[in-house]
């Protein structure tokens, strides 16, 4: 797999972030309840391959739950050291689209950048579950 | 002019490939090569192939003094692929609790008493006068008054009833109210359907108001509404009592629920 996501653990990389999985990144959420956020990371698992022009994007399922992503202010790094990965997060935005999408120039061998997911439930409706994805693309050698 | 089949037919031996570096070009179009185990002069080069000096290049050896280089050498294609990873995150999202006091008292909208046949009062009738009459239960009935609060995930961390005995009807000392749930939101047609199972809960001597804790249990029962009302399950006569109904105290079977 060329990209993958991660969940982070402090500077570290945590595991693979299982799709689809109930409550796997954010808990139950009542409606009206605080917004909140997390950081998962994207991360590029070859020892070789630099993931070039990489998008980062979302697309949303039912519910009404309001989803914005920034990129972490640490940029892109390699996982390790004393400070968290993702730092703190940049400027939140909602792309929905490849082209719209939050970019980060390359990411080399082993590389991160931290990815801040912000989940708003404000006017949402109840639903078990609600859906939605993040998504990540780039290229790469072949 | 040298051609790759012919090179690859000429070659024998093990490994006829190498690395070397172009020092030199000349007119004719041959080089000299730096290799790593020293150097070669006037190597011929495949047509396909212009050669630059300083580029590493691939070179095949036909013999162990005639070599040609194949081209310049790359480690890796230039030729990208677009890739691209997606993960599903899921959540459930709960409807919001609504303001409400902690905590808050549910009132009964009626209470009634069913004696296995039909309903003959609303009091609250527990057990039987005697043996032989018919077993009575009491129930009371909360209408939509949970409503509000279904399916909010409210948890409930302690439950009060209040209860009032009239002077008469079975022994004037304490009696506890044998406390069961049941499946009624509002009085049925037929007989009551109980679906927890009893728990003696305080004690009324006669002309006594009293509030007392019962089994949280029950109470998240009824706002999560796996039980609809309450009511009393006695199959016997020595507790043998009668409370009053909701018109004759408008508090009677209410409940103050504490929650978190």
């Amino acid at each position: 797999m060329a990209l993958e996501w991660r969940h982070v653990s402090g500077a570290a990389l945590g595991d693979p972030v299982r799709s689809g999985a109930l409550h796997a990144v954010l808990g139950e959420g009542k409606i009206g309840g605080p917004t909140e956020e997390v950081t998962l990371a994207l991360y590029n698992p070859s020892a070789t391959k630099t993931v070039s022009a990489v998008k980062v994007w979302t697309s949303f399922g039912d519910g009404g739950g309001a989803l914005a992503i920034a990129l972490g202010t640490d940029g892109v790094r390699s996982p390790g050291g004393t400070e968290p990965i993702g730092g703190t997060p940049g400027s939140y935005s909602t792309p929905t689209t490849k082209a719209t999408g939050l970019s980060v120039a390359s990411l080399g061998p082993g590389q991160v950048v931290g990815i801040w997911v912000r989940r708003t439930l404000t006017g949402a409706t109840a639903l078990s579950p609600e859906l939605n994805r993040l998504h990540a693309a780039g290229t790469e050698p072949i | 002019m040298t051609d790759l089949v012919s090179v690859l037919a000429a070659s024998h031996g093990e490994s006829p490939f190498s690395t070397a570096l172009v020092s030199k070009i000349y007119p004719d179009g041959t080089v000299d090569l730096t290799l790593s185990g020293g150097s070669a002069l006037g190597v011929s080069v495949l047509a396909s192939y212009a050669p630059r000096t300083g580029e590493t290049v691939l070179v095949a050896r036909r013999s162990p003094t005639d070599l040609v280089v194949l081209g310049a050498l790359r480690t890796e294609n230039a030729t990208t692929i677009d890739v691209e990873s997606a993960v599903t995150l899921a959540w459930n999202v709960t409807p919001s609790i609504p303001a409400l006091a902690n905590p808050f008292t549910v009132d009964p909208v009626a209470t009634a008493s069913h004696n296995g046949y039909g309903w003959v009062s609303d009091r609250l009738y527990q057990g039987a006068y005697y043996v032989g009459q018919n077993y009575r239960k009491g129930c009371l009935f909360y209408g939509s008054g949970f409503d509000s609060v279904r399916g909010t995930g409210l948890r409930i961390t302690r439950a009060r009833l209040e209860l009032s005995r009239p002077s008469e009807g079975g022994s004037s000392a304490g009696r506890p109210f044998y406390l069961a749930g049941h499946a009624h939101a509002t009085q049925p047609g037929s007989a009551p359907i109980f679906t927890t199972g009893t728990t003696k809960v305080g004690s009324w001597a006669w002309g006594e108001t009293e509030t007392v804790d019962i089994p949280v249990h029950l109470a998240q029962g009824l706002v999560d509404g796996t039980i609809r009302g309450l009511g009393t399950l006695y199959l016997g006569t020595a507790d043998y009592a009668i409370w009053r109904s909701v018109s004759e105290h408008a508090t009677s079977g209410r409940l103050t629920l504490d929650w978190a």
